[in-house]
């Protein structure tokens, strides 16, 4: 009779609750573990064997399952586990009866030994449990749990995420989903909004999370109405630690070499302040005196305090090697759960560190250029800036989390803190070999020290009422949270060599300048969501969603340089040493002459921002046809005003000018059809937006240093809508097993790119809309366990997936202009190209074996991101495309000592040794190399201890 | 229960509120203190306008003649510059289309220079500032047009320093005979701000200046950058003097085909080429070959070099006189093109004199005090375009230059005396 009952999606897992009020029948409920991964089983069917009514285990584990009254035979099942039988269970009139804990077993597995805790909350990292959250979600949904990260080995969220199907990342911090990158792509960190750190995105840069404080990343891939609405390639969901059921407290520390890289005592570095190995560097770099203007003619006009401000800097211009130390990682972990009588405490700390160190000897810059002659079709080197770098990267975050429980009501806190500080010391070799961009011939040795100080500070309030059998369920979160992104003190020293040794050449670009820059960013967001269960007359259960939520962002960035020059420059005999200015040649009063300091701030390079977001949903959640087919749809409508203060270059000033001020009504349709139990199709059609950043939606002309270009905002800039539809089935197969296959087709209208302004002004960019956009694609996800094959593969897992993309975007006149200028004979460009930053492929596969007897476990990781367009070209400036880097990592543990309480593990990234590859792609021209760096293999050993 | 969520409410209000404060950043302090008689001028000029020499006119940063006005400037006024980097570099730019009508004379001279140079109304020369370390003080001025020019790409460019949203620093166009007005009797001193990574304003930036412009009697004096540049365009100048620049003294990009002619250099101690002298940029109008004619240029004892060809170099420098060089300094070819260039005639170097007494360096490259005297012309060429240069060499040999111990030929320095600041401070002697 079982047979007749389908295992049903999350949303109707309450289906046979209100059997109660029948006359002669009573409630049987409990809770289902797996005895061997410790997790609530998901979905499993509960009957009987008076073969009339039964039910299924919730998301929480728990059935609630509704039997004729008299002793019965309560059966449970689930795919994959051995049935369990109950004897005896005695079902009371109209009363409840718990049969507590049940724990089920793997078929193919021997029977466990006791001792198994039994309270557990729902677990969402293991592999197993995430594709069960998958099944059962109401929209596409991909998620990676934390056991898949820590078999990888993969140490930041970026890592970590790109392992989702459809998923790239760029630089190794931005996210791109289905190839759609910031402006598309939204991460949330427990489900509310974050605060930026790039300058230049709207996101935030992934790679500050450290997966040991991560439970899982779950990509949300088609709207639903209670999400905000200004995602297209995904919204994804950073969820961090969560209280365990039983104590835990676990250690773990890791030793990382890399042949190349650590222990070489060529490893650049500068001497620097004594926080740097806590990433608190910022504050020993700080600007010497109050932001000012120094004129360039106050050596001439007051000598005495052009010495005294020159003399005030750090007087460190220099790289200088020293032997590089190997990575190293630690990470600490406690939680614990205590229940009374009607209420339960949960609470867990965690705290991981990593320094690690990055040392290319052969970093090449390079810079090609299409010839000036339009029948030459190769391009021509223009100038080199190669040399070498190191990079000194310190993360360390610390998470604590509360909760209190008490009958339905709950309340709940975390507060997350992520600190991370890169240093780069650069030694470089500049030559124009014929670029006109510059001084053609010019050479120089440069040598570039930067800093560079992240954090996130975020707070999330919570309070729930009701529980799984409550008709009415309320969620309130509240989160505010902060993020600045520090680059202070960037030194540059560039003196031209020539054949008596060093000259400050102000025609070939020599420069001694000192650079701060900074971005600090505050949200505060609140939501509130109502879940209403009904029960229409067939016993079929529907839920009415609805909720608002409002959201504060703001945002103030600014960039002040400082230059350093001489009247003269004539008595000074310059070893190439950049210590030597600021020890031996800094202004001098009495020989009025020697470094001065000049500069400081321009106005267009600062501005404040803010925006709020308000937005409303309702949505219903609505099985039909026997339940096989789930419809969730709604509305989700947001208000969203963006307000800007600044200036521009001409003086024209804004001061909290209302820039952006749209209302958008969001529709949004999700179907899941269950073709089996085993089955689904999804389908859905959304509309979503995309918003322009703030300094994009305005009159910015901000010119930066550090990248050397400048951003023109654009006020006729409109926001972007897309119009999304989704199609995948779902296949799963076994328990922790998958295969699914989907394609998606996206519409975007007012898409908005950044290009260079015009032909002429390759270094000047703007945000434009381009008249359309549209992408289409096909995923493809395999995670399937080998048992069933031989013996010999019992233990192994393969997980794979793959994406193929296409997408074009119709180009702007001015880039069509810029790039016909320039037409080699023969070649023929149209009125489209694919959008930047997306990969047409991305492929991702590993292999797992988990010797349960013999506690050994391996895996090996292979991803690979098809070609994508980094840099668009415009007139003889060639598209510059990230080439693919095949990271193939291995990772070998074992379990240690009687209880398995100690792992010990050994991992190697970067097999292959690939490089980092950018390249110039030009008609019918060989590929050259725009910039180039080794990673080369990295070998880490680590250990980790469970004390409880 | 209610009271409850009432708490919880204020404890997370106050939670975010202590996150949020914290927000104050320091502004900067950007503005100077206005002086009193003064007039000061910044953004955009959209009328036809007139400088008086009467007050003290100040620039405050980028001002822009816009296209269709014309700006006249009375013999005798004196600008200053603010001092200013990048965007708060003060400049006067004339836009394409715009004119100026800057005509001072010998006895009133039009004054360019720093906020920082004490000169006042009525007085041709300042006294507190050094004439020749002084540069960088301020931007510059900067005439564009719609003559020809050879960019990277396509037939017109953006002035470096200004954003490309600002179409009033577009220059270039198909107009040979563009007309900006007359600039005669301007003496520019101590300009050349910083305003971009690696990028200076000149002293005087001509873009894309057409041939109906009238330009004669200038001084350029201490600029950080380069003394007058031309970036194509086809506008003739006569009597222009340039002084102790900080980069290179007249230079040439974007293939500008007018003539330079009657002109003096003074290497300073931080200068680098007297004259620099680029090619075509790109496909478009790439043809154009300038003229430079009877200049007589002084170099540094200590550094600087004769003449840098390169990039596809191609024009003619004649009747020059160059003397006061050191020993190290040279003429150089420094791409194949250039060489190509010099070798078939396209780049012409003749006619030209040398003073045959250079100062000599010692090891490490500074001067002893010492006179060399040069014996041959030879080791005054360098062919560094990497290919055969037995027959550049030769060209050079061939083109009627020679070794001189006295001026034979170059500028007629009387055009200067009188209203520049190089003759005021004596330094005109030895021309």
């Amino acid at each position: 009779m079982f047979k007749l009952l389908k295992p049903l999606t999350l949303t109707s897992l309450f289906l046979f609750i209100a059997f109660i009020s029948f006359a002669q029948r009573g409630t049987v409920t409990g809770l289902l573990i797996d005895v061997e991964t410790n997790e609530p089983i998901i979905g499993a069917t509960v009957s009987s064997s008076s073969s009339d009514g039964g039910g299924f285990s919730n998301e929480d584990g728990q059935f609630t399952a509704n039997f004729k009254v008299g002793f019965q035979i309560i059966t449970i099942d689930y795919i994959g586990l051995i049935r369990k039988e109950i004897q005896n269970v005695k079902v009371e009139d109209g009363a409840v009866t718990d049969i507590g804990t049940i724990m089920m077993e793997s078929k193919l597995k021997d029977a466990v030994k006791g001792g198994v805790v039994v309270r557990i909350k729902k677990s969402t990292t293991t592999e197993s449990a995430v594709i069960a959250q998958m099944k059962n979600a109401v929209s596409l949904i991909d998620i990676t749990g934390s056991q898949a990260m820590s078999r990888a080995g993969d140490g930041n969220a970026a890592a970590a995420a790109q392992r989702v199907t459809g998923v790239s990342v760029e630089g190794g911090k931005y996210i791109f989903i289905r190839g759609l990158g910031d402006r598309y792509t939204k991460t949330v960190l427990n489900n509310m909004e974050l605060p930026g750190l790039d300058p230049d995105r709207n996101t935030i840069q992934m790679d500050i999370f450290p997966t040991n404080l991560i439970d899982n990343i779950m990509v949300v891939k088609s709207f639903t109405p209670n999400l905000s609405g200004d995602f297209t390639g995904g919204w994804i969901d950073v969820k961090t630690k969560d209280f365990q059921a039983k104590e835990i407290f676990e250690i773990s520390g890791s030793m990382g070499f890399n042949p190349v890289m650590h222990l070489n005592s060529n490893y650049l570095n500068y001497n620097s302040s004594k926080l740097d190995f806590l990433a608190f560097g910022a504050k020993s770099r700080s600007l010497p005196f109050t932001v000012m203007q120094i004129p360039s003619s106050l050596w001439a006009t007051d000598g005495s305090e052009a010495q005294r401000l020159a003399k005030s800097f750090n007087t460190t211009m220099a790289t200088e090697q020293k032997t590089s130390l190997l990575n190293s990682s630690f990470t600490l972990s406690y939680g614990n759960q205590k229940d009374t009588n009607r209420t339960t405490w949960g609470y867990n700390i965690a705290f991981g560190y990593s320094n690690e160190y990055n040392y290319y000897d052969k970093a090449i810059y390079e810079t090609y250029l299409k010839s000036s002659d339009r029948s030459e079709n190769q391009l021509k080197l223009a100038s080199v800036n190669n040399g070498s770098l190191g990079e000194n990267e310190v993360l360390w975050s610390a998470l604590a989390n509360g909760s209190y429980k008490k009958g339905k009501k709950s309340v709940s806190t975390t507060l997350f803190h992520t600190q991370n500080g890169i240093k780069k010391s650069s030694f470089l070799d500049f030559k124009n070999i014929d670029n006109p961009f510059g001084d053609a011939g010019a050479k120089l040795e440069k040598n570039v020290l930067y800093y560079n100080e992240r954090m996130l500070t975020s707070l999330l309030l919570k309070y729930t009422y009701g529980d799984s059998d409550s008709t009415w369920k309320i969620t309130t979160k509240l989160s505010p949270s902060r993020s600045s992104n520090n680059e202070p003190d960037m030194r540059v020293t560039a003196l031209s060599p020539d054949e008596n040794g060093y000259r400050f050449n102000i025609g070939a670009g020599s420069e001694v300048s000192r650079i701060y820059r900074s971005l600090q960013e505050y949200a505060v967001n609140a939501k509130v969501d109502f879940e209403r269960t009904f029960t229409l007359k067939d016993k079929v259960k529907t839920k009415v969603l609805f909720g608002a939520a409002n959201s504060i962002k703001s945002r103030g960035f600014g960039v002040v340089k400082y230059t350093f020059q001489s009247p003269t420059y004539a008595n000074m005999n310059f070893t190439g040493d950049p210590n030597q200015i600021f020890e031996e040649y800094l202004f001098n009063d009495e020989a009025n002459d020697g470094f001065y300091v000049t500069g400081g701030p321009v106005k267009a390079n600062y501005f404040d921002a803010w925006m709020n977001v308000s937005g409303g949903y309702v949505m219903n959640e609505m099985p039909i046809m026997n339940e096989r087919l789930n419809l969730i749809y709604g509305v989700r409508i947001e208000k969203a005003d963006m307000y800007y203060t600044g200036s521009n270059t001409q003086n024209i000033s804004y001061i909290n000018q209302k820039v952006l001020n749209e209302v958008n009504v969001l529709p949004s349709l999700n179907i899941c059809y269950k073709i089996s139990p085993e089955v689904n199709l999804r389908m859905a059609g959304t509309k979503t937006i995309a918003r322009p950043s703030f300094k994009e939606k305005s009159l910015a002309q901000i010119i930066d240093p550090i990248s050397g270009r400048t951003f023109i905002g654009n006020l006729d800039l409109k926001q972007t809508e897309v119009i999304n539809f989704d199609i995948r089935y779902e296949w799963y197969m076994n328990r922790g097993e998958i295969f699914s296959l989907g394609t998606f087709y996206k519409n975007f209208i007012n898409p908005i790119e950044i290009v260079v302004y015009k032909p002429e002004t390759p270094t000047n960019f703007t945000p434009r809309n381009a008249t359309s956009a549209q992408m289409y694609g096909i995923e493809m996800e395999l995670k399937k366990s080998l048992q069933h094959y031989s013996e010999f593969l019992k233990n192994y897992f393969i997980a794979t997936n793959l994406s193929y993309i296409f997408s074009e975007v119709t180009m702007t006149t001015q880039e069509i202009t810029g790039k016909t200028n320039e037409l080699r004979e023969g070649q023929i460009i149209g009125d489209t190209r694919v959008m930047q930053g997306q990969s047409p492929y991305i492929i991702n596969g590993s292999i797992n074996y988990d010797g349960k007897d013999n506690g050994i476990s391996m895996n090996v990781s292979y991803n690979v991101q098809g070609p994508k367009l980094a840099i668009v070209g415009i007139g003889r400036v060639a598209d510059v495309y990230t080439e693919s880097f095949h990271s193939l990592n291995i990772k070998l543990s074992t379990s240690l000592g009687l209880k398995k309480k100690a792992k010990l593990s050994l991992a190697v990234t970067n097999l292959l040794a690939d490089d980092n590859l950018q390249v110039y792609k030009s008609f019918q021209a060989q590929d050259q190399v725009f910039t180039q760096l080794q990673p080369q293999r990295t070998f880490k050993l680590g250990f980790s201890y469970s004390i409880k | 229960m209610k009271n409850k969520l009432k708490t919880l409410t204020l404890i997370i209000l106050s939670a975010g509120v202590t996150l949020i404060s914290g927000c104050t950043e320091e502004k900067p302090i950007i503005d100077n203190p206005p002086v009193e008689g003064t007039i000061y001028h910044s953004g955009f000029i959209s009328e036809n306008q007139t400088w008086t020499a009467s007050s003290i006119h100040v620039l405050q940063n980028r001002v822009i003649v816009q296209p269709g006005v014309t700006l006249k400037i009375e013999p005798g006024t004196i600008i200053k510059g603010e001092a200013g980097q990048e965007a708060n570099a003060s400049a006067l730019i004339i836009a394409r289309g715009a004119k100026i009508n800057a005509q001072g004379t010998i006895d009133n001279p039009i004054i360019f220079t720093s906020v920082a140079d004490e000169i006042a109304l009525g007085q041709k020369f300042g006294t507190n500032l050094s004439t020749t370390k002084t540069k960088g003080f301020w931007g510059g001025l900067i005439i564009l047009g719609d003559a020809p020019i050879s960019p990277k790409t396509g037939t017109t460019e953006q002035i470096e320093g200004v954003p490309a949203d600002v179409i009033e620093g577009n220059y270039g166009g198909s107009n040979p005979a563009d007309n900006s007005g007359v600039l005669t009797y301007v003496s520019i001193r101590f300009g050349g701000t910083l305003i971009g990574e690696g990028n200076e304003i000149n002293g005087l930036t001509l873009g894309g200046v057409g041939s109906g412009t009238k330009i004669d009697h200038i001084e350029v004096i201490g600029t950080l950058d380069d003394g007058i540049e031309f970036f194509g365009g086809s506008v003739n100048v006569t009597n222009a003097l340039v002084a102790f620049q900080g980069d290179d003294g007249f230079d040439v990009d974007q293939a500008y085909t007018g003539i330079l002619s009657n002109f003096i250099y003074l290497g300073g101690a931080d200068s680098d080429h007297a004259l620099e002298i680029d090619g075509p940029e790109g496909s478009e109008n790439s043809e154009g070959a300038f003229i430079f004619r009877n200049g007589s240029l002084m170099g540094n004892a200590k550094i600087g070099e004769y003449v840098d060809f390169r990039s596809n170099a191609q024009g003619t420098v004649e009747n020059c006189y160059f003397f006061g060089f050191n020993a190290n300094a040279d003429i150089e070819l420094d791409d194949e093109k250039s060489s190509t260039n010099f070798i078939n005639g396209e780049l012409s170097f003749n006619n030209n004199s040398f003073n045959s007494s250079v100062w000599s360096l010692d090891s490490e490259g500074n001067p002893d005090g010492n006179i060399t005297i040069l014996s041959n012309l030879k080791s005054l060429f360098a062919d560094k375009s990497g290919t055969s240069s037995s027959s550049a060499v030769d060209k050079f040999l061939s083109s009627n230059n020679t070794l001189v111990t006295a001026k034979a030929n170059g500028a007629d320095k009387n055009e200067f005396v009188g209203w520049t600041l190089a003759d005021y401070e004596e330094l005109l002697t030895e021309l």
